[in-house]
């Protein structure tokens, strides 16, 4: 599939996509706060959101024709003025941004109507499209405050939509608070760092602050700078050991949150620290080297075993799968530790299999939630037979991240695999091949319940997906297995990320 | 002869820094809920004060308005719902936190070696970006404060992002906090027991003058220091005072609280859509010079402001004015959802939501 | 399209449609086997057509999807994959001819199911022969996997499903954890997985890494059964006669060491394996595997399980022949792939033919029967002739080349062992025929057939075909080798001492 075939926008259009693919959700999100009805909401929410993905798909057009594209906000030229900056990497994250969050919108029609009072649906969408908003904003900036601000735009929405899962599970509340306070520690930390990185080097922008930084390896207050930040974003990404808010915040929160953040909030951190890591701070740095050999590889390593025993020895579905978010993110730093292209690249292509095929797992589980209040895994017996068509979806996302052939997941852990290979990492191939097995062991759990397991008598009987859930669903489904078949899409999206990064400075 | 006075500033800022350490340890040491946020606003009254002495007047400004005036009036307002005590915790469990802070702090006090001194002018803050804004922005955009020139323009992006936060928390706390029965703060006027008169004659009063304050304060942005952010606060306390004396219900029929979400959400689009405007006038997102079509531009009396002689930058002028209402809209509306949402949350109301 | 590719495309979709056709009309047992039988003739005549196309000249070639670049859904025929295509395709036929007659007799359950898995199975099957590089071939590996899983638990008993549980774990565990790496090795050291004659590669590792990617991909190939990881196939033999003939005897199990050999010929190449120590190793191994396994059979006395593990001896002959460090060891161990799936099948259908007319499946039962079921007993001393290696029996020819092969490149060992497991099979398998032939009396000796009528004449038949090709291919062994001698780059008067 080719990025051309897709993309149809007038040049001026194109010309102002980046900030559209913001401004439209931020504008969205007003107006829905401000409609009259839930269902108008509801409406304005898929329009904004399908708006803002059509921008990122031109977006990502324009970045495979001309390379890194700069927009200049306020007509000052950086660094004195704020300027998005997408290269390839961006472009490929947001697009994976804009289209969950446009299949989200549309499941979340019938997903609120079961899981939120009625009178906080506008609300609740407005604060979904400034989560959205904020993390294509993240994204695209290319200023390290302006970062931090859509960092915090993207959060502290989502922190009281967390929270109004608590009509069906009250344990949302705890989990919110959670995340609250440990979403707001991340931040502060980076904003820290950012605050040093600035006095060092006396500029915001990420591209002049890296042209600056150069020399500046064996300054102390650069390399707290740099600890800071990795830590801040480390706590959003849900890094091993700073992930304690993820699995409450995504097994209690709603479905369309769960889904969403699954899908996309730690992309956009981890896709921040990705910056940071291989375009902000001095090449070959001695402190860089250390955090990506001593820190990130072991952490990642720890969070794939840990973690992936857990969710082995989850009872709840969700909590399951929410472990299996952490142990994932595992992965990714794996590619990270690499520190090469492909490794990199990899690593990137593993965030977008990552996020569609939790997306599908998280929706098929709100679809189901829509009929059924289960939440512990044997409630899920048989739930095949009943919604054959969420069932399958459901195993299609997870057959995407056992990583079987033919699923876009296979291809994610060949590429992490084989870098780690072509890098001489033989333990990283073992950590990721028992890794690998043991989400065999728990994704198989949950199938064999799903699939071939009688449902207990009396329990509640599940029922199928209404079509506006089966829609995106399936979609969503679809194109973890499109992917699996013909990757050219991320894939050269994700290359030519990798590659720019690398080549900043050779 | 500039040795004394340096000796002078320096004890000024060893005593306030001392009273901040002496503040903070305090806050940690009390068990008292209502106490520990008496000594958090003290605290932010000193690092304004601090401030000040550092030449940082907005950013002191902002200090005393949002972290001693509205921040201590929604944490008395949240220790209303819950008890007045800290619980103690046991000094084991307390370890590994301790020992992360301490390392958090040497990381810090590490890092202050790499730090250029303060106020050098060779330093990489004084002398890139920064100095760049003090030689262009008169230029550029024509206003007097420089601070104010680049939170509006030269970083109008952020600010919109900063507005967009504000609003966000605005939706969240709604949210939350926003639905449900709630109970009347203050008895009617003229209920048995009603004794305070002389409040309610002051407050009368005083309201309007704490609104004529923010408006100076949101045009004098432009000159001093000022804007949209501490004219909004400061707006919205006017309101809150209005509900403390008046009642809450006395104060919701003037504004509801579905109009104060209203203009939060308002402002935003007023703040984004001057950026919109700009782009459908030719220019980038936010390019205030694009704002004005030539047309309008052309009917603009070159004597509005004075001098007719000087040049103008229009659309910077009204780009910053636009925006800076936005501000104003979002940020005081959101401090009156905020403290609609806590206010008259009684325990009571509370449990007989849950009860339903 | 050109010829080659539509014949590729259709050996691939024919079984997927036979298997969509046997679920729609599964409500005529009639329609649905006849149906089954025509895929099988189909079938057969489009693998046939392939393998003259290749002896030819012109193998087929078709690529279907390239996901990401290097890495194909391709396929490429070469000489041993049409011979392991014609080979299953004909032997379905048979089998599903036995298959009829059995699963009809025995009145068994789920028989839509039980055809479309085998339709299933043989797409798989199609897959793994003509697959043009590693990475295709694990993709059909794994499919095969699966859908025979539902043909090991046909029974539904609790230890159906146990043995299907081991059966999964096994295969699918050893594929992941020692299979995909070893591939993903593979690609890591060439760029590609494609299968290059003389060894992809060859020249491009050292002895250390070589040697650990053989180990990954030789041991990851658990259908090959090679000792430690051959305790699925005796404990599958819960699954019925048909299903231990077609699959544990000729699809299943030979996708396995048609992996090893393809491994072996394509991925390493003779040269390189001779030059590397995991190849004695692995040798070693399979000399184990070979005596031991032969040994166990000796102690079993239920039928099925007792072929299972002489099956996982005659494996191990396979194995070994794609690990000597001799060209020639290819072609026999190609040709030893085929003559030995001839005969274990004729065994296999056999032991289900004495099962589904007396219910008898052990050997101590047996004694006598003979004189009642004089054509399957003979059939059964047939095969245990090629298994044993004596001739007029095609499975000679390739044990003969195998030994001289080990004898010419001093291996001992190896040779040593084939010998012994000639000799242990002679005991293990003769007093079976003959304790049913010649025994005046047994327990089998007196009473009725369960089956009215005895064994189905269709199973009859099927078994009776595949013990004279047995003695047929004794013939045609020459034609066969020279087929296969591209694969080493020798003729078969060159593996002739």
């Amino acid at each position: 599939m080719q990025l051309e075939a897709l993309y149809v926008a007038q040049p001026a259009l194109t010309a102002q996509a980046p900030i559209l693919a913001i401004a439209v959700p931020l504008i969205g999100a007003c107006a829905a706060a401000l409609a009259p009805s839930g269902r108008a909401g509801w409406m304005i929410s898929v329009v904004a959101a399908m708006v803002s993905a059509w921008m990122a798909l031109a977006v990502a057009g324009e970045v495979m024709r001309e390379g890194v594209i700069l927009y200049q906000l306020g007509g000052f030229a950086p660094p004195a003025g704020i300027a998005l900056r997408v290269d390839a990497m961006g472009a490929l994250i947001a697009l994976l941004i804009g289209a969950v969050g446009t299949l989200a919108a549309v499941f979340s029609g019938h997903s609120l109507a079961a899981e939120v009072r009625p009178e906080k649906h506008t609300l609740f969408q407005a604060g979904f499209l400034l989560a959205q908003a904020g993390m294509v904003g993240l994204v695209y900036t290319g200023d390290a405050f302006n970062a931090f601000v859509f960092l915090e735009v993207s959060s502290i929405g989502t922190y009281a939509l967390v929270a109004a899962g608590e009509r069906r599970d009250r344990r949302a509340l705890p989990a919110a608070f959670n995340y609250l306070i440990m979403g707001t520690i991340g931040a502060t930390f980076y904003v820290i760092g950012v605050g040093f990185l600035y006095g060092a080097t006396g500029t915001l922008n990420m591209a002049d602050m890296a042209a600056r930084l150069g020399t500046l390896d064996q300054n102390a207050a650069v390399q707290a700078g740099f600890a800071f930040i990795v830590a801040g974003l480390g706590v959003k990404a849900a890094m091993f050991p700073l992930h304690g808010w993820l699995p409450g915040a995504y097994a209690h929160g709603p479905s369309l949150i769960s889904l969403f953040l699954a899908a996309t909030a730690t992309k956009a951190a981890i896709y921040l620290m990705a910056r940071f890591l291989f375009e902000v701070f001095p090449d070959g740095a001695a402190f860089g080297d250390m955090f990506l050999q001593w820190v990130l590889a072991p952490l990642g390593a720890a969070a794939v075993i840990v973690c992936s025993l857990q969710a082995v020895f989850a009872r709840e579905l969700r909590r399951m799968i929410a472990f299996s978010s952490v142990a994932q993110v595992g992965f990714i730093f794996l590619g990270f530790s690499l520190a090469n292209a492909s490794g990199l690249s990899a690593a990137l292509f593993y965030m977008t299999a990552h996020g569609l095929m939790k997306a599908a797992m998280f929706m098929a589980l709100g679809g189901l939630a829509i009929s059924i209040g289960a939440r512990r895994l044997e409630d899920f017996a048989g739930v095949a037979r009943e919604a054959p068509w969420t069932a399958v979806a459901f195993g299609i996302g997870a057959a995407s991240l056992v990583g079987t052939p033919l699923t876009m997941g296979f291809l994610a852990k060949w590429q992490i695999m084989e870098a780690a290979l072509a890098g001489g990492r033989i333990w990283i191939f073992a950590v990721m091949a028992a890794g690998s097995v043991l989400t065999l062991v728990y994704v198989g759990r949950i199938i064999e319940v799903m699939f071939f397991r009688e449902p207990a008598p009396g329990a509640p009987r599940a029922k199928e997906s209404p079509v506006g859930v089966l829609v995106p669903l399936l979609i969503l489904a679809g194109l973890s297995l499109w992917f699996g078949i013909d990757a050219s899409l991320p894939q050269q999206l994700a290359q030519a990320g990798a590659a720019s990064l690398f080549e900043v400075r050779p | 002869m500039t040795a004394p006075v340096l000796e002078a500033s320096f004890a000024l800022n060893v005593a306030l820094l001392l009273m901040l350490v002496v503040l903070a340890a305090a806050v940690v040491w009390t068990r008292s809920l209502l106490a520990a946020i008496l000594l958090m606003s003290v605290y932010s009254l000193v690092s304004a004060t601090w401030l000040m002495v550092m030449d940082a007047p907005d950013v002191a400004f902002t200090e005393a308005v949002v972290g001693a005036g509205i921040s201590t009036i929604v944490a008395l307002g949240a220790i209303l719902l819950t008890r007045g005590e800290a619980v103690r915790v046991s000094w084991k469990r307390q370890v590994v936190p301790g020992l992360l802070a301490g390392l958090v702090g040497g990381l810090l006090i590490y890092a202050m070696s790499g730090l250029p001194d303060f106020g050098d002018p060779a330093s990489p803050a004084n002398s890139h970006v920064g100095r760049a804004y003090l030689e262009t922005a008169k230029r550029d955009i024509g206003a007097p404060n420089v601070v104010t020139a680049v939170l509006g323009s030269y970083r109008g992006f952020d600010t919109l992002g900063e507005t967009v936060v504000i609003l966000a928390a605005c939706i969240g706390v709604a949210l939350m906090l926003g639905f449900g029965p709630r109970a009347t703060l203050a008895p009617p006027a003229g209920a048995p027991g009603d004794h305070h008169v002389v409040l309610r004659v002051t407050a009368k009063m005083l309201v309007p003058l704490i609104i004529l304050f923010a408006l100076y304060v949101q045009f004098h942005g432009d000159l001093g220091a000022g804007g949209g952010f501490q004219a909004g606060v400061i707006a919205a306390v006017a309101i809150i005072l209005h509900a403390l004396v008046f009642g809450l219900r006395e104060t919701t029929a003037a504004i509801p609280p579905q109009a104060a979400r209203a203009v939060a959400a308002l402002g935003v689009v007023v703040y984004a859509g001057v950026g919109i405007v700009c782009i459908v006038n030719g220019g980038g997102f936010l390019d205030y010079d694009h704002l004005l079509t030539p047309q309008i531009e052309a009917m603009i009396p070159a004597g509005l402001l004075g001098d007719p002689d000087k040049p103008h930058h229009w659309g910077q002028y009204f780009g910053i004015l636009a925006i800076e209402l936005g501000v104003l809209m979002t940020v005081s509306a959101t401090m009156i959802t905020i403290f609609y949402g806590f206010a008259g949350r009684t325990i009571d109301a509370i449990a007989a939501e849950l009860r339903r | 399209m050109n010829g080659g590719e539509l014949l590729i495309l259709l050996a691939l979709t024919l079984p997927l449609f036979a298997a969509a056709m046997i679920y729609a009309v599964g409500r005529m047992p009639d329609v649905r086997e006849t149906l089954t039988l025509v895929a099988c003739i189909g079938l057969a005549i489009v693998a046939i057509s392939i393998f003259v196309r290749v002896g030819q000249g012109d193998p087929p070639a078709l690529t279907v999807a390239e996901p990401l670049p290097g890495l194909a859904i391709a396929f490429r025929v070469e000489p041993l994959g049409a011979l392991f295509a014609v080979m299953a395709s004909v032997l379905w036929g048979v089998n599903s001819l036995f298959s009829i007659g059995y699963m009809r007799g025995r009145r068994e359950a789920r028989q839509t199911r039980f055809y479309i898995c085998f339709a299933l199975a043989m797409f798989g099957v199609m897959g793994i022969a003509f697959a043009a590089n590693l990475f295709t071939l694990f993709l059909f590996y794994e499919a095969l996997t699966f859908v025979t899983y539902p043909l090991v638990t046909h029974a539904g008993t609790p230890a159906a499903r146990r043995a299907g549980r081991v059966y999964l774990v096994t295969l699918v565990g050893a594929s992941v954890l020692l299979f995909l790496p070893g591939i993903i090795g593979v690609q890591s050291m060439a760029g590609s997985t494609t299968f290059t004659p003389g060894g992809l590669l060859n020249g491009r590792v050292d002895a250390a890494a070589g040697s650990v990617l053989l180990l990954l991909l030789v041991f990851g190939a658990a259908k090959a059964a090679l000792m430690p990881l051959h305790g699925w196939l005796p404990s599958a033999m819960v699954a019925p006669a048909p299903v231990s003939a077609l699959l544990h005897a000729v699809a299943v199990v030979k996708a396995g060491v048609f992996a090893v050999l393809k491994v072996s010929a394509y991925i390493f190449g003779p040269d390189l394996i001779s030059t590397l120590p995991a190849a004695t190793w692995i040798l070693w191994m399979a000399a184990g595997s070979i005596v031991i396994a032969s040994l166990v059979a000796l102690t079993k006395d239920d039928l099925k399980t007792r072929l299972a593990w002489s099956t996982v001896s005659q494996l191990a002959y396979v194995t070994s022949a794609a690990m000597l460090p001799m060209a020639s060891g290819l072609v026999a161990g190609g040709l030893h792939m085929v003559f030995h799936a001839v005969a274990k099948i004729t065994l296999f259908m056999c032991a289900g033919a004495i099962y589904v007319a007396t219910g008898a499946n052990r050997v101590s039962e047996i004694g006598g029967l003979g004189r009642r079921m004089p054509w399957v007993f003979v059939a059964f001393l047939a095969a245990s002739f090629a298994i044993v290696g004596l001739p007029p029996m095609a499975a000679m020819w390739s044990k003969f080349l195998l030994i001289t092969a080990s004898f010419g490149s001093g291996e001992w060992f190896t040779a040593a062992a084939l010998i012994a497991s000639s000799l242990l099979s002679l005991v293990f398998l003769m007093p079976v025929a003959f304790r049913a032939l010649f025994s005046p009396a047994g327990d089998g000796a007196g009473g009725e057939f369960v089956r009215p009528g005895g064994t189905p004449v269709t199973s009859l038949v099927a078994l009776c075909v595949t013990a004279a090709a047995c003695v047929v291919l004794f013939v045609a062994v020459e034609p066969l080798a020279d087929y296969l001698a591209p694969i080493a780059a020798v003729s078969f008067m060159e593996t002739a001492p």
